[in-house]
């Protein structure tokens, strides 16, 4: 099969991102073939298709464990995700965008779009809405904790040692990077 | 199999109140015997079933507390939950959706910890302004429990007396810990407020300030006091329960006390209660202690009603139930060009109290201002997503809408009025008991001080902070400080509870907390509970050994 990279014409970031991807797809899938001597090769492994749109989609280093759980979910609550995910990766392959701002005018169909927000949506908050219930999936890994905590505590985690803030307030420019 | 225990003291409900009695009658050497509802639950439990809400769901303070079927709570998750307990009716119903849970430990497992003494001129609302009633005893009577109280739960407040509260009093002891500092949005606030007359102070907490108390340890700013704080820097009666068991104490969960029996001496001789088995047990003792919390406690007591109590028990007055009181609360959303970074610390910290006293208060009601100190990252988070945004101007747009809105609110003192009533409903729970039923109606005295007084300060507050969008709630909403229906008083006729807390018609009997409060103020009030426990607690002390 042929790598979903050879016809990127990204930037190099992205590029490089998106190389580390399959290769950490790769050796996760040939540690994985070690030890069970049989399996799927690297690239038919669906989460490696997940986090290769996800990359796209999301300007952020990504977390592959989390991918996992955020497919794992909507694996469940939607039907034919994978195909939805091949979907959108044969575009990203077909259009080469430079980054998700010249990605999402791309996709005129309505259903597409909304996938790819919602791929977006469980990155940002941690959570897979289904139809009866909602699967949290993550909590301090939820990329909107991420986009404050320069300056704001996670809920729930420490921030500093005792009484080790003040009232300096940060600029709004002062985007973390993460 | 029924069982029957004896104790010198039997205290229903292990929240604060309860605690803080639990272990004064231990330490004098009395037994006590504790029975509590809910379950007991690890503080990792409750923290897992925070981080494991969805997102939309975290700011419902009670949704990590999920109740048992024989202990039902309020829930607020979805409408159906939200009815599906406290059966509320009245033109101002929804300030009374009070977020108590029934676990051990109590409310205090998500409170915030604030902890506003009230002031002198707060219990003479009668003979000042000719509203209200006039408390039993005046400030300087309660004054050396408000500061017993202080120092058994860990407040820290400032030591400056020019920031203390109230005004122009002595304290006979200072806080155990110095204040917490302020984060930008709290520093910010204080400054603006300034500016147009209104003094934001530090708020004194029950949170450990820069050192460990009690065997705490120190507040980190993990901005997660509601719903509930990792690391117990901040007080919660849960803490007390360990310490209550190694003195001896004996505490029995998921006993769901049902009836209070009364003798022909008219003491009380037993307390019923039913497990999970809906089995029925009994409880005998000296000294019989309801703490079950400003609802629970009027609703067991009417629960208890029969031909020696036809109206329930300690309500010769008809005034069990009656003159239910919270601080009716307006919230005002606002959006600022520039950040104010609010999330910084403790989830509150300060509060504006010069706005709750003057003369005014013989025509509409004083008020507290505050704003809530919250991380606004989830809201803005969502909120950013909910317009379809995504890369750069996703990531802008939740840091703005995180950095750049606040939550204001107002607090109002409520009056007691007799029409504002807790009474038994004809829905029954999972055990076959009587819902607590609640008409609430905040009154012209709060009415009036929104329109003419508050709300228009709110608004300027909100300006002064640079605000380009503010919303006003529609609706009063509650405070969570359940208050009025055991109310005290010295005459018997036209109130439940003496100055210790004793019930009047039957003088082994205390039903101490919020209940007993004569009037609200507008200030939190658990500090003034904890301080109306500790005063009955030497009055309980003081009756057994020498009954
Ligand atoms: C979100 C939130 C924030 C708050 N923040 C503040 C604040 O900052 N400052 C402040 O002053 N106050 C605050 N409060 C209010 C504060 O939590 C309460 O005033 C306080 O906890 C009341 O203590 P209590 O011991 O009287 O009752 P509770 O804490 O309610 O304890 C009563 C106990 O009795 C048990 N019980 C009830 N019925 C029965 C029965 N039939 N049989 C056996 N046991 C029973 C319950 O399960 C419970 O454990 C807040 C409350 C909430 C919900
Ligand atoms: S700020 Fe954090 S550590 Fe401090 S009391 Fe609140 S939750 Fe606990």
């Amino acid at each position: 099969m042929r790598s979903p990279c050879t016809k990127l014409k990204i930037n190099r970031r992205r590029l490089l991102l998106g190389m580390s991807a399959l290769a950490t797809a790769a050796s996760f899938a040939q540690s994985r073939g070690l030890a069970e001597s049989s399996g799927p090769p690297s690239l038919t492994d669906p989460v490696s298709h997940f986090m290769f749109v996800s990359r796209v989609l999301v300007p952020h280093e990504l977390d592959r464990s989390v991918g996992h759980r955020i497919h794992g979910a909507f694996s469940d609550v939607e039907e034919d995700f994978d195909n939805k995910i091949k979907e959108l990766q044969d575009l990203i392959i077909k259009t080469s965008p430079v980054d998700v701002e010249h990605f999402m005018p791309t996709l005129t169909d309505i259903k597409q779009k909304n996938t790819a927000m919602k791929i977006i949506s469980a990155w940002y908050s941690g959570v897979v809405n289904g139809k009866s219930k909602d699967h949290t999936i993550g909590f301090e890994s939820s990329l909107m904790y991420k986009v404050t905590n320069d300056v704001m505590t996670i809920p729930s985690y420490a921030k500093s040692a005792p009484n080790g803030w003040n009232s300096t307030a940060v600029s709004l420019l002062n985007m973390p990077s993460f | 199999m029924p069982s029957n225990l004896s104790s010198d003291v039997i205290i229903v409900g292990t929240g604060v109140v309860g605690c803080l009695i639990a272990e004064q009658a231990l330490d004098a050497g009395f037994s006590v015997l504790m029975l509590e509802a809910g379950p007991r639950v690890s503080r990792d439990t409750i923290v897992e079933n925070y981080r494991n809400l969805p997102p939309r769901l975290r700011n419902h303070w009670n949704a990590p507390y999920p109740p048992k079927p024989w202990a039902p709570h309020l829930e607020t998750r979805t409408e159906s939950e939200g009815a599906s307990y406290l059966d509320l009716i009245g033109p101002n119903a929804k300030a009374y959706e009070q977020g108590y849970v029934r676990y051990a430990g109590g409310a205090t497992w998500h409170w915030a910890g604030i902890c506003w003494r009230m002031t002198p001129d707060d219990l003479r609302l009668k003979s000042l302004y000719g509203v209200g009633r006039d408390w039993a005893f005046s400030y300087d009577v309660l004054e050396p429990y408000y500061a017993r109280a202080e120092h058994a739960m860990g407040v820290c407040g400032p030591r400056d007396p020019a920031l203390q509260w109230p005004p122009n009093t002595t304290r006979s002891r200072p806080y155990p810990m110095g204040p917490i500092p302020f984060g930008p949005g709290e520093q910010r606030l204080t400054d603006v407020a300034a500016t147009i007359g209104m003094q934001n102070l530090p708020a004194p907490q029950a949170r450990n300030s820069g050192v460990s108390f009690d065997g705490r340890p120190p507040c980190c700013g993990n901005n997660n006091c509601f719903p509930v704080c990792p690391i117990a820097a901040k007080y919660d009666a849960a803490t007390a329960l360990p310490r209550i068991e190694a003195k001896g104490g004996k505490i029995i969960t998921n006993a769901v006390a049902y009836r209070v029996e009364t003798n022909s001496q008219k003491k009380i001789e037993a307390i019923h209660y039913f497990d999970p088995n809906k089995t029925s047990h009994s409880v005998s003792g000296k000294i019989f202690v309801l703490a079950c919390n400003g609802i629970e406690t009027p609703k067991l007591l009417l629960l208890s009603a029969n031909e020696k109590n036809p109206h329930g028990v300690a309500n010769s007055s008809d005034q069990v139930g009656r003159n239910m009181m919270d601080q009716p609360k307006l919230v005002a959303d606002v959006e600022m060009t520039e950040p104010l970074w609010t999330g910084v610390g403790p989830v509150q910290s300060s509060s504006i109290m010069n706005t709750s006293q003057g003369d005014f208060r013989r025509d509409y009601a004083g008020a507290m201002f505050r704003m809530e100190n919250m991380a606004r990252s989830t809201l803005g988070g969502l909120a950013a997503l909910e317009k379809g945004l995504y890369g750069k101007a996703l990531d802008q747009e939740i840091r703005r809408l995180s950095a750049c809105t606040a939550r204001l609110t107002v607090e109002h003192e409520p009056l007691p009025l007799s029409f504002n009533r807790l009474t038994l409903s004809d829905k029954k729970d999972w055990l076959g008991l009587s819902r607590p039923r609640i008409y609430y109606d905040v009154g012209d005295y709060v009415r009036r001080s929104a329109t003419q007084y508050t709300v228009p300060l709110l608004k300027k507050l909100a300006i002064a902070l640079g605000a380009t969008d503010i919303k006003i709630s529609p609706e009063f909403l509650h405070s969570d400080h359940i208050m009025g229906g055991t109310i005290m008083g010295n005459d018997p006729v036209d109130s439940v509870v003496d100055a210790d807390c004793r019930a009047h018609d039957h003088d082994n009997l205390f039903l101490p907390g919020g209940g007993a409060m004569t009037t609200g103020g507008s200030g939190n009030s658990t500090i003034t509970m904890a301080a109306l426990a500790i005063k009955a607690a030497d009055a309980i002390v003081g009756q057994l050994n020498h009954g």
